[in-house]
C-alpha cells in the first residue's frame, strides 16, 4: 500500500517532469507503461494534459487564420467559385480605398452632375392636400414652403444649366445662391427666373402673383418680361400685368406660419383665397360686390373662420348640407353667402 | 455544450444535410479554432493542424448527406480530425515534441472524452482562481512565460523538486475541481439526446 502511493506520488512528479519536457527516456518509458496499466491512470494522464494544453496552447489561431481556412475551404467544397477568393481579396482592398476616397469622390461627383446635368432625370413631386402646408428642401440646398392645395415637380438632380420647378398653386422659395444655375419656377401662364433670392409665387389658376421679399427676379410671360425689386407684387390677370410697389410682404407669405392677412379686401378675392387653402366653394350673393373686409386668420378650420366671418361682418355664411355627404367627402363644399 | 447548442446541432445537421452554405460556415466557425487547437495536441506543427482540420471540414461537407440526424457536430468533428492526425503520424516522421509518446493512446480516446479549449475556459478561470497563489505562480510561470522548471526554481528560490510538486499540485487541483464542470457537460449531454 505504502508502495503503490509512494508510486503514484512519483508518478505525479514524472507528469510533471514530462509536461516540462525535463523527463528522462526511463521515466517517459515508466509512463507510458503506468498509462498503459489502466484506463483509470489512462484517463488522469490525458485529463491532466488537457489542462496542461489548454493553459497555454502551442501555437493560437487568429483570426486571420480562420479567415484563410474559411476562403480556403469555402473554394475547396465549390461553394465559392474558384477565383472569388482572389475577387474578395481585391473587393477588400477596394473597399478600403473606396472607404477614404469616398467623401471627395462624391464632392467631385456632385460637381460634375451639377455641371454637366448627365444624369437621369428622375422627377420629384411634392404636393399638400387642402388646409395644409409643407416645407421641403430641395436637391440644390433651396428650401421651398408649399401651401395648401398645391403640387411642385422637378427632377431629382436638379442638374444642367438652370434649376427647373414646375408650380401649380402657391409656393415660397428661399432659392439657395448659385448665379451660373439660374432657378427658374414655370407656372401654366408665366416662368420665374431667380438666383438667391426669397420669393412668393401664387400660381392656383390663370391669374399668377409672384412677391419679391429679397433679391431680385425675372417674371416672364409669352411675350414680355419684368424684372422685380424687393416688396414688388406682380399679379398676371387675363393677359395683363400690374405691379403693385412697397407691398407688405406677410400679407402674401405669412400663409407659411399658418398665418392669413386680408386688408381691405373685396369679398371675391377673399374667398379665392380661401378656395384656393379649403375644399371649398363660395356662393358669393351679388348684392356683397364690391365689400372689402379686413382680419387675420391663423390656423382656424374653415367651420371657425365662417363662424368668424358672420361675427365680424353683417353677412350669413350657409353650408350647402347636401354638397358634403360623407360619401363625397372629396367634392368641394359649398358655402353660400347672403347679406344679414 | 449547452441543451440550446444541442437543439442548434439537430437543426445544423439537418440544414447541413440539404446543402445549406450558410449552416456550413456557422459550424466552420463555431469550430475551427478549437479543431485547431486540439489537433495541436498531437502535432505541434501549425500547419499541418490546420491542414488537418481543413481536410476534416471537406470530408463533413461531402458526407453531409449521409450524416445521421442526431450527429453530435463536435464528436464527429474530432473523430475525423483524430483518424487524420493518426494516418499523419504514421506516414510521416515528423521531429516533435511527442515522438517519445504514444499517440495511439490519445488518439483511441472516444470524441465524448475530449474537451475543447473554448468550453473548459470558464470553468478554468474559476478554477486557477482558487489555487494557493504560490502554486498558481509557478503554474503560470510555466504555461505563460514558458520557463523552464529550472529557471522557475532559480528565480522563485526553490528547489526543482519543489516546482514540480508544485506544477503536479495544481493539475490535479485544476483536474479535480474541472471533474465537477465535466459532470455537468455530461449531464446535459444526456439530456441532450434525451430531447
Amino acid at each position: 500500500m505504502n508502495h503503490m502511493d509512494n508510486d503514484n506520488m512519483n508518478m505525479d512528479i514524472i507528469i510533471a517532469r514530462y509536461f516540462g519536457g525535463d523527463a528522462t527516456p526511463d521515466e517517459i518509458d515508466r509512463l507510458r507503461k503506468w498509462i498503459e496499466l489502466s484506463s483509470e491512470n489512462k484517463k488522469l494522464f490525458f485529463e491532466q494534459q488537457d489542462i496542461w494544453e489548454a493553459l497555454n496552447p502551442s501555437f493560437e489561431v487568429t483570426d486571420s487564420d480562420i479567415e484563410k481556412a474559411e476562403r480556403k475551404l469555402l473554394i475547396r467544397t465549390g461553394i465559392m467559385p474558384r477565383g472569388f477568393g482572389m475577387m474578395r481579396k481585391l473587393f477588400v482592398f477596394w473597399s478600403r480605398v473606396a472607404a477614404v476616397a469616398i467623401l471627395p469622390l462624391l464632392a467631385v461627383t456632385i460637381y460634375f452632375f451639377h455641371r454637366t446635368g448627365n444624369t437621369v432625370h428622375q422627377e420629384v413631386t411634392l404636393s399638400t392636400d387642402y388646409g395644409c402646408t409643407s416645407k421641403a428642401s430641395l436637391p440644390d440646398g433651396s428650401v421651398v414652403w408649399l401651401n395648401a392645395n398645391s403640387a411642385l415637380v422637378y427632377s431629382q438632380d436638379m442638374g444642367g444649366d438652370s434649376r427647373d420647378v414646375n408650380l401649380h398653386g402657391e409656393a415660397y422659395f428661399d432659392v439657395h445662391a448659385d448665379a451660373s444655375h439660374p432657378f427658374n419656377v414655370h407656372t401654366a401662364n408665366m416662368t420665374v427666373t431667380a438666383i438667391g433670392t426669397e420669393f412668393n409665387v401664387n400660381a392656383y389658376d390663370r391669374n399668377t402673383s409672384v412677391t419679391l421679399v429679397e433679391g431680385k427676379v425675372v417674371a416672364a410671360d409669352a411675350e414680355n418680361s419684368v424684372s422685380l425689386q424687393p416688396g414688388e407684387h406682380l399679379t398676371i390677370r387675363d393677359g395683363k400685368s400690374v405691379i403693385c410697389k412697397d407691398v407688405d410682404p406677410d400679407r402674401y407669405c405669412a400663409w407659411r406660419n399658418g398665418i392669413l392677412i386680408f386688408e381691405d379686401e373685396p369679398i371675391h378675392d377673399i374667398c379665392r383665397r380661401l378656395q384656393q387653402i379649403y375644399n371649398v366653394e363660395f356662393d358669393i350673393d351679388p348684392a356683397l360686390t364690391g365689400y372689402t373686409f379686413r382680419f387675420i386668420l391663423k390656423g382656424e378650420s374653415l367651420t371657425e373662420i365662417m363662424s368668424l366671418f358672420q361675427l365680424t361682418a353683417p353677412v350669413v355664411c350657409i353650408t350647402d348640407s347636401d354638397s358634403h355627404t360623407s360619401d363625397s367627402i372629396s367634392s368641394p363644399q359649398i358655402i353660400h353667402i347672403t347679406p344679414l | 455544450m449547452t441543451n440550446e447548442e444541442c437543439k442548434n446541432d439537430a437543426l445544423l445537421v439537418a440544414a447541413l444535410k440539404i446543402d445549406s452554405h450558410e449552416a456550413f460556415v456557422k459550424i466552420f466557425h463555431r469550430y475551427y479554432a478549437d479543431l485547431v487547437r486540439f489537433t495541436a495536441r498531437f502535432i505541434p506543427d501549425k500547419n499541418t493542424c490546420e491542414d488537418i482540420v481543413q481536410e476534416a471540414f471537406i470530408k463533413l461537407w461531402t458526407n453531409r448527406k449521409r450524416l445521421e440526424t442526431d450527429t453530435s457536430i463536435s464528436s464527429y468533428l474530432i473523430s475525423l480530425v483524430q483518424n487524420l492526425a493518426l494516418n499523419e503520424l504514421r506516414h510521416t516522421k515528423v521531429k516533435m515534441q511527442y515522438q517519445d509518446m504514444n499517440h495511439e493512446i490519445i488518439l483511441s480516446l472516444s470524441p465524448e472524452e475530449h474537451m475543447f479549449f473554448s468550453e473548459l475556459y470558464g470553468a478554468y478561470e474559476t478554477a486557477l482562481a482558487k489555487l494557493d497563489p504560490e502554486v498558481r505562480e509557478t503554474l503560470l510561470l510555466s504555461r505563460q512565460e514558458k520557463l523552464k522548471y529550472a529557471e522557475i526554481a532559480q528565480r522563485l528560490d526553490i528547489s526543482v523538486r519543489t516546482v514540480e510538486a508544485r506544477i503536479s499540485k495544481a493539475l490535479k487541483f485544476l483536474q479535480h475541481n474541472l471533474q465537477i464542470y465535466r459532470v455537468l457537460l455530461f449531464i446535459t449531454l444526456c439530456a441532450c439526446n434525451f430531447l
